[in-house]
């Protein structure tokens, strides 16, 4: 395929889309659909729909969990690690430290770009957030944060994976728990908010708040 | 001009998926969301971008170049840290940072939605995105011409949206129920 001019005919011709997310796609090629669909509903409506398909048709075993080291940076769960990874610490860590400092030669050659750290992720701990269970409506509210436009919520599994996200503008989020997917009544689940500017950007956030699901009606 | 809400609706999710097939990460993917719309919003304010049917390109090669500079720092830490975390998993279809960006909540909306859907389209979706097949050699499997698979998939993907924007309306008509008794 010409990289070049990708058009919503051509997506369709050429299954652009479902090669896309099988990953089979030149680099020219993925990044000429990238730009098309950021400009075509369709399309970008065919790439939420095949990432859906993929994500619910993942066996329970082999579904890729989320980032458990989130959980361990604000110091609520470090045991979600699992004890195999746990061997490769060493060798991470040493990894870690040389690439970091590979890294730190890099930022002091571009200091504009530092995409990770908490000048865009906001400060943490910086909103205060208490979590509660109202009838069987799961419930987390919080503190207005100065300058926040929205606050973006989340509820997560200890292993990182992220069950609901929402956006509100309002200083509390219940959702009902016949809405949440099915899980064990015991296994623990934490808010994360983060107060977004109007530009989006996130200028404070919660610490995660641990939560128990209630029961799911009978 | 699409309001600034406007934008952030429409794009955070292209920008973050854009960000996360490039980086390898879902966490950073939502950095350069977070940046590109910033600027974005910046530039349409300071009246930068005259031209409404622009917006799409200036918000993509915005995200494009954020990325770029994001992939030298942090991109190659995480495949490294990656690699060193999963040195035994190349079996199975290694699952890519898209899919940590898709929330369990919409991994069961779509699942009850597929249950709901004909066993054919269910089977040419599922062959399609999970077992990842060409488009070739599943007409071949099933006995199609490749445009006729093409008009199939076209029509499944339809009835699948149609299946989640009902079962979408529903569950926030119910959720509403539940929370006012």
């Amino acid at each position: 395929m010409e990289p070049t001019r990708v058009t919503h005919e051509r997506v369709e011709q050429e299954d652009l889309d479902t090669r896309y997310l099988a990953g089979t796609l030149s680099e020219e090629e993925a990044d000429a659909f990238e730009e098309h669909y950021f400009s075509c509903d369709e399309c970008w409506s065919a790439v939420q729909l095949g990432l859906g398909v993929r994500a619910a048709e993942t066996p329970e075993k082999t579904y890729p969990r989320g980032a458990p080291l989130q959980v361990q940076r604000t110091g609520v769960a470090p045991s979600t690690i699992a004890p195999r990874r746990r061997q490769w610490m060493p060798v991470a860590l040493a990894a870690a430290v040389a690439i970091m400092a590979f890294g730190l030669w890099q930022w002091n050659d571009n200091p504009r770009m530092r995409p990770a750290d908490d000048a865009l992720r906001g400060p943490t701990d910086s909103i205060r957030a208490v979590a509660s269970v109202r009838g069987r409506a799961l419930v987390l509210s919080w503190l207005a944060t100065a300058g926040a436009d929205r606050y973006g919520v989340r509820l997560q599994k200890r292993d990182g994976t992220i069950i609901v996200e929402r956006l509100t503008a309002d200083t509390s989020l219940a959702l009902s728990r016949d809405s949440l997917p099915a899980m064990s009544e015991s296994e623990p689940v934490y808010w994360e908010v983060r107060a977004l500017d109007a530009l989006r950007r996130t200028i404070a956030r919660s610490r995660l708040v641990p939560a128990r699901l209630p029961p799911r009606r009978r | 001009m699409p309001s600034e809400s406007e934008l952030a609706s429409r794009f955070w999710d292209r920008i973050r998926i854009f960000a996360a097939r490039r980086l390898q990460d879902a966490a950073i993917a939502e950095d350069v969301a977070q940046e590109t719309l910033r600027r974005v919003i910046e530039a349409v304010r300071a009246g930068r971008v005259e031209n409404p049917d622009a917006i799409a390109g200036f918000v993509f090669q915005t995200a494009k170049h954020i990325c770029m500079h994001a992939h030298r720092s942090a991109g190659r830490e995480v495949r490294a840290m990656q690699r060193l975390d999963d040195p035994d998993e190349s079996a199975e279809r290694r699952p890519t940072a898209l899919d940590h960006l898709i929330t369990e909540e919409r991994r069961v909306e779509v699942r009850s939605a597929l249950e709901v859907l004909s066993p054919e389209d269910r089977e040419l979706l599922r062959a399609l995105y999970y077992e990842q097949l060409e488009t070739t050699a599943l007409a071949t499997r099933l006995g199609l011409t490749t445009g006729a698979l093409r008009v199939r998939k076209h029509r499944a993907l339809q009835r699948l949206a149609e299946v989640l924007d009902r079962a979408r309306a529903g569950e926030t008509l119910s959720s509403n129920r539940e929370l006012k008794r």
